[in-house]
């Protein structure tokens, strides 16, 4: 697997790195390498807990301005038109 | 078995797939958009995302945080694109020096939190994180909080392409060795 050339885009995959055609070439060469699935894989759940890096450094948010649970369902329904409308009148579930 | 229950069109399982994760894919959206009310719109975009897209989830690709870290990015740079912020975005990301995106913030306490377990994660990824030499962890916040692709990254650092690949690599191979804890435990 030493010169498998691929293997140098997982980790830039992984992290959102690559362009819309770097990602599409790269992606078309997944869906024939297993190799390659189960490294983007790994790596991918590594770049999923950066996210919790994040969360160390941001201020939590202010009360009342913390995304409020009550509206998401009903934001979420998939007969709703889009999110942005409903953006406009915050919390509106009773 | 939440995105299961969500794939059936329960809500409920929704409203508890949210308590568990809003405040990490808040965290993560503010990171990358760098206001409150943007960072809002994202996350209820992610979870509108998450609720249509839920029959679709196949958890041998990954862990539900990880899917939702991914929709949760990737909406926050779209937000940045289709405000024609990303120049600054990406000049910003350039210009942020040794601190680092996740550098935490004086004040920053605890947000009404639903047990150590994410605390201790963020605690972990947090030292990791800071424990990567420099140039590795510069690389992977430019890309995963400044959303800049490689090739913007090398030229960000005046570094050959090649270069920054390979410390995205290191990087996150060494993060995976210290965050084992917390990959080994599924979900």
């Amino acid at each position: 697997m030493t010169d498998h050339a691929w293997l140098d885009a997982a980790a830039p995959y992984a992290l959102g790195a690559l362009t819309a055609e770097e990602r599409a070439a790269f992606e078309a060469h997944l869906a024939d390498c297993a190799v390659c699935r189960a490294d983007v894989q790994a790596l991918g759940e590594v770049s999923g807990l950066l996210a919790h890096a994040a969360e160390a450094a941001t201020p939590p948010p202010a009360r009342g301005e913390r995304p409020h649970r009550a509206r998401l369902p009903e934001d979420a329904l998939p007969q709703r038109p889009a999110a942005r409308t409903f953006l406009t009148h915050s919390v509106s579930l009773p | 078995v939440l995105v299961a229950r969500m794939a059936a069109g329960d809500d409920r399982a929704l409203g508890e797939l949210y308590d568990r994760h809003a405040a990490t894919a808040y965290a993560l959206a503010l990171a990358i958009v760098g206001e409150r009310a943007d960072a809002e719109e994202v996350v209820a975009d992610a979870f509108g995302q998450m609720w249509r897209t839920s029959a679709q989830f196949d958890p041998a690709r990954g862990s539900v945080p990880a899917w939702l870290a991914t929709i949760t990015r990737t909406r926050a740079l779209d937000l940045l694109r289709a405000r024609g912020r990303r120049a600054r975005a990406i000049e910003r990301a350039a210009a942020v020096g040794d601190a680092g995106f996740a550098t935490p913030l004086a004040g920053g306490g605890d947000a009404p939190d639903r047990g150590v377990e994410r605390a201790e994660a963020r605690r972990l990824v947090t030292r990791s994180l800071a424990e990567l030499p420099e140039p590795q962890r510069r690389v992977l916040e430019l890309a995963y909080f400044g959303g800049l692709t490689q090739s913007e990254i090398a030229a960000a650092l005046r570094e050959p392409l090649g270069t920054v690949k390979t410390r995205m690599r290191a990087g996150l191979e060494k993060l995976r060795a210290s965050l084992a804890p917390l990959l080994s435990e599924g979900r």
